[in-house]
């Protein structure tokens, strides 16, 4: 092998770690979206001060040392909040648990139209305990925030308006931390497996 | 003059020929009150040529309207149906809770559980159906 062949491998060979150091650079750090979804998890929730629906004032407080599920709808929602609380209330029954496993804690995202009895005649239907809340525009926000719900008037072509929002299921442990959502995707089986973590079953 | 009737009503006949006509039955038909608002579900199956349904009459319960549940990431969005409710020839269309649905706003009474209530399916080419829908809760 003369010098001359040698001297072209050798530019090959640097070619190629060059190449493969620039592919590496282009695909930056793996799985960084993992990672960025845990630690937004993480600060999820805190106390809240709402509208029970017997028109009191309902401090977060109320729901320490029992785990619950919480979930933002509005009262002239009839698809997708009624499925969802309806479901919540079915797996709690599938439990064994009785009403006590868990508390199903609703939030309204329409607070102009939702007033405390919109709520308790609303959360009279499910046949099993619901806790119901509304407040003021400014609380509601606060704990839209909390949660990083975010929702949006719509209008209707008949002058009314609808209520889009996010349709998490939040499940909240006995000491008031976040432990882990439930989407209106997951199947029930899905679902079920997280609650009886959350109630220790 | 017989004759002339009856050449003028062949390209009519002809273009009625090339699109058969729909053949549509509803079933599963349910609907889920609440204090002031409902929605309404049922299957619609059609054994003959493309119709579309239009809108929802309720004999004065309430305003119907046609709506589409989707989700958009975690986010919950419901878009009325303006053009309707496409059914395929000889197609199946099932309206289901977190779907297509018929959504009752602003009822005139609240809606017992266990009653019937009279639905009119205005298609486009069928003409009205008229449908008894039970009334239950929430599930």
């Amino acid at each position: 092998m003369n010098l001359g062949k040698i001297r072209i491998i050798l530019w090959a060979v640097v070619g190629l770690v060059a190449i493969a150091g620039l592919v590496v650079a282009l695909r930056g750090p793996p799985a960084g979206r993992d990672i960025t979804s845990s630690q937004s998890m993480a600060g999820i929730g805190g106390p809240f001060l709402l509208t029970g629906s017997d028109g009191t004032p309902f401090s977060s407080e109320r729901l320490a040392g029992k785990p619950y599920a919480l979930f933002f709808g509005f009262t002239n929602c009839p698809d997708v909040c009624p499925t969802t609380l309806a479901r919540l209330a079915r797996l709690r029954k599938q439990i064994g648990k009785g009403d006590e496993a868990f508390a199903i804690v609703l939030v309204s995202v329409d607070p102009e139209r939702d007033t405390p009895a919109a709520m308790a005649r609303y959360a009279g239907l499910f046949g099993t305990p619901v806790i119901a809340l509304t407040g003021s525009i400014p609380a509601v926000e606060g704990i839209k925030k909390l949660f990083g719900i975010t929702s949006e008037n719509v209008p209707q072509a008949d002058g009314g308006y609808s209520v889009d929002h996010t349709a998490t299921t939040f499940l909240i442990d006995p000491k008031g931390k976040f432990a882990a959502t439930i989407s209106p995707s997951e199947g029930d089986p899905a679902a079920l497996a997280k609650l009886e973590r959350l109630t220790g079953s | 003059m017989l004759r002339a009737l009856v050449l003028i009503a062949m390209p009519g006949l002809a273009a009625c020929s090339a699109e058969p006509a729909p053949l549509v039955t509803v079933s599963e038909a349910r609907v889920i009150a609440l204090p002031t608002s409902a929605a309404a579900y049922f299957t619609l199956a059609n054994n003959g040529g493309r119709d579309r349904l239009l809108s929802v009459g309720t004999e004065g319960i309430g305003r119907a309207s046609l709506h589409e549940t989707s989700m958009d990431d975690a986010m919950m969005r419901m878009r009325s149906l303006d053009d309707g409710i496409e059914i395929p020839a000889r197609g199946q269309v099932r309206l289901t809770s977190n779907g297509k649905h018929v959504m009752i706003q602003d009822l005139v009474r609240p809606l017992a559980a266990g009653s019937t209530i009279r639905l009119t399916l205005r298609f486009e080419r069928q003409g009205p159906v008229e449908i008894a829908a039970p009334v239950g809760g929430p599930r």
